[in-house]
């Protein structure tokens, strides 16, 4: 369905950036706000930098999916800038 | 034979016709300040523009919109001035009415009375005497006028132009802008070369326009102004030195209309929109709202670049459920309806009758893009919530907050437009949640966006998430219709 293709803003993220997100993660001692879990499932990435008046340029916002099935609110994100998990140049 | 003089109705038309003409030129041009760059393609590509009358430039690493390109023009050149393009557009259509009903006016009784001699070519010969004339003029010389006529050969030319082309030409490529009639007779703006095309002929006939006025009131000084302005007060020569006196007294009034209009407008915006509102929308009703789209671009037509206007939700709700991919957004129908219903953008997909249409977008500020459009139609939501009887609009609310989201747009609140029932019947009103065949982009009003072919882009509500059945919209916002309605004046009914 069309929820599940790629947006044209977003980033399919490869296992490596994944893993950077997830260090960023462990790093910031990042918590889901909706359990306070700490272990998430890391999604695609929304360049943010262009489309929003407030972010800074090269940030996006990575999806995260609070692995917690008792969760109550699972899909939450994080804004990241490209040099944080992308392999920049 | 007919004697060509200057009877009542030739004179009380045409300074009746000073003012409206002055005041389509001013709120003209009020109009064009708001996108200041000219095109003769349809999709109004950025650098396109053969003309720019700006020297804004856009960044390249920022999303902008075309808000952000609006220029503010003095009131001495644009009525009102200081960007006011709602308020600029009452008075443009308001005058466009008034100044069509004094010409048509002038072209029955000129018909009725025989008074259209003044202005036929009865011999080819007329045209190398007008351009002898022309010679003559620039000569610093005076040409004879035609036997038994008021006017020499150019003259008569010119004015028969100016009668019979140009102020039909400027009707033609006006009504070539409206998004109802290009949605309805989409091969009469292809007449035109195309809906930019025709707003850069409208410019050109402005132009004319102007340069007319410049000349016509120099030669009237150079011929004798007591003599001719008598003619056209008293309808004879006779009283030239009252001639010249009421004739700077009535251009005096006609400046004097021109600064209390312009002063009171900006003054009282609110009591503006309404009173002229009142006498626009009345017109609209009848003429252009019934008009129903039968367009249908082919692929190739698509703008490669569609324009955007609006600025998407900057909440970290919005751009998380954007992350992942709006699974979390939900359209909530409800209001005066039997069935309040809420849908996950997968349900909306799901729904039976997905609609496609290519068509051109029409920007209130003058832009055009075309796109292919993709979802729901809105007479489905409409039939599966059942509208109660009293339900009489929709108000359509957006996710973006304007005051926050939109700084180049004045105003403050949710963003929200009301629409007709009627309307929302429309075989062509979309919820669109795809565009060019792909998900709807950000810019364009992701998840879900509201599409109305006969009318302009602000009513085209974008970042939907809620539409709410009412009878009655006076306790919405400011009571007008809409954001834009509410915070910059602009009309709730734009079929042009």
């Amino acid at each position: 369905m069309g929820t599940e293709k790629t947006r044209p803003e977003s980033t399919v993220l490869s296992d490596r950036q994944k893993h950077r997100v997830t260090e960023q993660l462990r790093h910031e001692q990042t918590t889901c706000a909706g359990c306070g879990s700490g272990d998430f499932t890391v999604g695609q990435a929304l360049y943010v930098g262009f489309l929003f008046l407030d972010e800074e340029n090269g940030n996006y916002m990575v999806a995260l999916t609070c692995n917690n099935p008792e969760c109550p609110a699972p899909r939450t994100g994080i804004t990241l800038h490209e040099s944080a998990f992308l392999d920049v140049g | 034979m007919y004697e060509l003089d200057f009877p009542v109705w030739i004179r009380i038309t045409h300074w009746v016709n000073l003012l409206f003409i002055t005041l389509l030129i001013r709120s003209g041009v009020e109009i064009l300040g708001t996108h200041p760059k000219l095109y003769w393609r349809n999709d109004s590509k950025p650098g396109t523009e053969w003309a720019r009358f700006t020297r804004k430039t856009m960044p390249t690493d920022k999303l902008y919109d075309t808000l952000d390109e609006e220029e503010s023009y003095s009131s001495l050149v644009s009525m009102p001035g200081h960007k006011q393009l709602g308020l600029g557009r009452h008075w443009h259509f308001f005058s466009v009415i008034g100044w069509i009903l004094t010409g048509l006016t002038y072209v029955i009784l000129l018909l009725a009375t025989g008074q259209w001699h003044r202005y036929w070519p009865y011999s080819w010969s007329i045209f190398p005497t007008a351009w002898h004339d022309l010679l003559t003029y620039l000569s610093f010389n005076l040409p004879p006028l035609l036997p038994g006529q008021p006017y020499d050969a150019l003259q008569k030319l010119t004015y028969a132009f100016v009668v019979f082309v140009l102020a039909p030409f400027q009707i033609l490529t006006g009504a070539a802008q409206s998004p109802a009639i290009e949605a309805r007779f989409p091969r009469y703006v292809r007449l035109w070369g195309g809906r930019q095309a025709a707003r850069s002929l409208h410019f050109f006939g402005l132009i004319l326009f102007v340069l007319f006025i410049v000349v016509h009131v120099t030669l009237i000084a150079v011929w004798g102004w007591g003599m001719l302005t008598s003619l056209m007060i008293f309808g004879d020569v006779e009283s030239r030195q009252w001639a010249i006196v009421l004739s700077l007294v009535i251009i005096a009034a006609v400046v004097a209309v021109h600064w209390a209009a312009t002063k009171y407008t900006l003054r009282y915006p609110r009591r503006t929109q309404r009173a002229l509102g009142a006498v626009v929308m009345g017109v609209r009703k009848w003429s252009l709202k019934p008009l129903v789209s039968k367009q249908n671009y082919s692929a190739a037509e698509l703008s490669p670049e569609h324009r955007v206007n609006g600025k998407p939700p900057i909440s970290d709700d919005y751009k998380i459920m954007a992350a992942h991919n709006f699974a979390d957004w939900r359209l909530e129908v409800a209001g005066l309806v039997e069935n309040p219903m809420t849908f996950t953008l997968q349900e909306l997909q799901e729904l039976s009758g997905t609609q496609t249409q290519r068509v051109l977008h029409n920007c209130v500020q003058g832009w055009s893009s075309i796109g292919e459009w993709s979802g729901v139609p809105l007479r489905t939501i409409v039939e599966l919530v059942g509208p109660l009887p009293e339900a009489r609009f929709l108000c359509v609310l957006s996710m973006q907050d304007s005051g926050r989201d939109e700084p180049s747009a004045p105003g403050q609140g949710q963003f929200y437009e009301i629409i007709d029932l009627s309307l929302a019947r429309h075989p062509d009103a979309l919820l669109a949640y795809e565009m060019n065949g792909g998900l709807l982009p950000i810019e364009h009003g992701a998840p879900l966006r509201l599409r109305l072919e006969n009318q302009v882009g602000f009513k085209m509500a974008k970042w939907i998430d809620r539409i709410e059945f009412v009878s009655d919209y006076s306790g919405i916002g400011e009571g007008m219709g809409g954001w834009r309605e509410d915070n910059v004046f602009y009309d709730k009914n734009v079929e042009i």
